[in-house]
């Protein structure tokens, strides 16, 4: 008994000096690419329309250039909040990334079929196999 | 007849929103986290100094090459050449290039703040449209 009221007293004091706070506010800073694109500035390019000239010199250069060009990504990571553990007397934050691309798609006349948004992978699908 | 424009201030029945201290403590909290975004640069920038030698119909691809170096990327084979710019606080810009992060991940560059030259050249090897692409 007074085993157990020294746990649950050792618990209670413990919890009183960690703490563990999730801070789910996108701040929106950026942790890797080149800048957030939004679907307001890619909305000049209009499917059937534009070029894949036109693309790139809208976004710049891509991320992932796919299947011989028919395909460029553009990526990044942004921050979608904070994790803060704390101690007494210290503590450290880390943010957690969240991942967004922006993947374009050309015909075989080097018009665009269809812009999609995407978020949640870092990685690359296939290898990039343009000539970038 | 115009009326003439009439403030917040001078309409007593109508609070302005920031009042609200919720709203006011929302505005505030996500103040200043607009991330980085993607835009053009103007014409008037696309004459700076740096960028002035760039005359469509006029400069060709070697003299881009024997200028700026070994582009970033080229796409469409040497069609379209794209060069990577960070921008120093003394204004200087340096070359940036790509780097492997994480296995599998795609490589990326790790300056902040980058500037993407885009050069598009005609089958005689002239420029005939550019761009800069700013991240601010």
């Amino acid at each position: 008994m007074r085993r157990g009221a020294g746990l649950a007293l050792g618990v209670l004091a413990l919890s009183n000096q960690m703490a563990c706070l999730i801070w789910p506010f996108p701040t929106g800073h950026l942790l890797a690419g080149r800048g957030r694109i939004t679907p307001q500035y890619v909305g000049p390019l209009k499917a059937g329309e534009a070029t894949r000239e036109d693309a790139l010199l809208r976004l710049g250069e891509p991320d992932e250039v796919l299947e011989g060009g028919r395909v460029l990504i553009y990526r990044w990571t942004e921050v979608r909040g904070f994790l803060f553990v704390g101690a007494y007397g210290g503590g450290a934050a880390a943010p957690f990334p969240g991942h967004r691309a922006v993947r374009l798609e050309f015909g075989a006349d080097a018009r665009l079929v269809r812009i999609q948004f995407e978020r949640g992978t870092a990685r690359a699908g296939p290898e990039a196999d343009g000539d970038t | 007849m115009d009326q003439p424009p009439v403030s917040c201030h001078a309409m007593p029945g109508r609070r302005l929103p920031l009042r609200s201290p919720g709203l006011f403590l929302a505005v505030t909290l996500l103040a200043g986290c607009t991330p980085p975004l993607l835009r053009q640069a103007a014409p008037a920038e696309l004459q700076a100094e740096w960028l002035a030698f760039l005359v469509t119909g006029k400069t060709t691809r070697e003299e881009v090459l024997l200028r700026l170096g070994t582009p970033n990327a080229h796409l469409e084979g040497e069609r379209i050449l794209t060069y990577a710019f960070s921008r120093r606080a003394s204004g200087a810009r340096v070359h940036e290039r790509r780097y492997q992060g994480k296995e599998g991940e795609v490589p990326a560059y790790w300056a902040s703040g980058m500037e993407n030259l885009v050069l598009v050249f005609a089958v005689d090897g002239k420029l005939i449209r550019h761009s800069l692409v700013v991240c601010e």
